[in-house]
């Protein structure tokens, strides 16, 4: 059942889609299945919010277009503020880690510290 | 520093890349057979029972954590990867409907995984079923200052010419048509980006703006719109309808329009999943 790919092909002319317009849709959006213990490795909020602040902090982030949506202020305050609060609850699971006595039932890193969305 | 880092060694840690979710389409397994996966990690398979499959690969963790802990990070590496995660999705785009995961989404064991998306079969069909048929079209607008001024001058009336008055009296006055000049262009942009969306919105099913910023790449003017529209397949012709009748309007006031897509549809998926007691 080959349908033509979109009917409505001839309406709509869109423009090439820019690293842009993939990185400001897939980055913050989509599906996200986290906190069921033992499923995710990484923690995805975590590594949106660094490779955001990464894009964020980058001059080329203009060159290749991409200052319209890291440049909305709300955004990258909230992101700045998730950052610190992430970084301060990782230190405290490290100091409690260690004030627990060594060994047996330690949790995976990724489930160590999990920052709210903003 | 972390324990992690001291007990794990992270240079051949595989682990379970999650692409996106599909209902079981005998079509869908071909399409993605031509992809090259993300990182090169080749053609994604379809993981689950039922009508409910994971599109997922085989990726080494390495460059995610990397990303994930302080190290440095190459925006080329991450911008690639990017790419590869959409380009699986528009390939599985084009069989049916699909939920895209978010980027980066990782899991330890392709079983782990299988058990969630089990666990989680109720939501995820209710979603997949809820996107069925429609597609994710984005829509940008850009404004040229110029021409918007030269509408607002038209718009705000002459005062009286200065070669009657005295110097003073003159300066005045024309800050206050300068500063009239300034509003009515806000407002024009304002009461016409409001119409745009609007009626873009009507002949989607469902719509949502994001951030604002100067420009993009390959545009002049300002962008003074950045919305997404879930648009149902059959009402496609109407919308990119409304998007041409925008076009004959608004064109000779100084806006421009960018249209991206088909996408997945990113912006209407924000399902999270899973809490932190299982």
């Amino acid at each position: 059942m080959s349908i033509s790919r979109y009917d409505g092909a001839q309406a709509v002319r869109p423009s090439n889609m820019t690293l842009a317009d993939v990185l400001e849709r897939i980055l913050d959006k989509g599906l996200v299945i986290v906190g069921d213990i033992q499923v995710n490795v990484l923690d995805i909020e975590l590594l949106t919010l660094k490779v955001r602040l990464l894009i964020a902090s980058v001059e080329t982030a203009q060159a290749i277009g991409i200052d319209w949506w890291t440049g909305d202020p709300t955004l990258s305050k909230s992101a700045r503020d998730l950052h610190e609060e992430n970084r301060s609850l990782k230190e405290r699971v490290e100091r409690l880690e260690r004030s627990l006595s060594a060994g047996d039932g330690r949790e995976r890193r990724s489930e160590e510290a999990r920052p709210r969305r903003p | 520093m972390s324990d992690a880092d001291q007990t794990e060694s992270p240079s051949d840690e595989r682990a379970v890349y999650l692409y996106g979710i599909a209902p079981h389409d005998a079509g869908l397994e071909a399409a993605l057979a031509s992809q090259k996966g993300i990182e090169d990690s080749g053609p994604p398979r379809l993981l689950g029972s039922g009508d409910l499959k994971a599109i997922v690969g085989m990726v080494s963790l390495d460059a995610f954590r990397r990303i994930e802990s302080e190290g440095d990070v190459d925006l080329a590496w991450v911008g690639t990867r990017v790419q590869e995660h959409e380009a699986v999705l528009q390939a599985a785009l084009d069989m049916g409907p699909v939920l895209p995961a978010r980027f980066g989404a990782l899991y330890r064991s392709e079983g782990e995984l299988a058990e969630a998306l089990e666990r989680h079969r109720p939501e995820l069909t209710v979603e997949i079923d809820r996107l069925r048929g429609k597609k994710e079209w984005g829509v940008q607008v850009f404004c040229d200052d110029e021409a918007l001024r030269a509408r607002a001058e038209e718009s705000v009336a002459d005062g009286p010419g200065e070669g009657t008055l005295g110097a003073g009296t003159a300066y005045l006055l024309r800050k206050r048509a300068e500063r009239s000049v300034e509003e009515r262009m806000a407002a024009l942009q304002e009461t016409w980006g409001r119409e745009c969306q609007e009626r873009l919105a009507s002949m989607a099913e469902d719509s949502t703006t994001g951030g604002l910023g100067a420009t993009a790449p390959g545009q002049s003017g300002r962008m003074i719109l950045n919305a997404s529209y879930l648009v149902d397949d059959d009402r496609l012709d109407g919308f990119g309808e409304a998007l041409r009748s925008l076009e004959a309007t608004f064109e000779p006031m100084g806006f421009r329009f960018r249209l991206t897509g088909p996408w997945p549809p990113h912006s209407f998926a924000f399902v999270r999943l899973g809490s932190l007691q299982s």
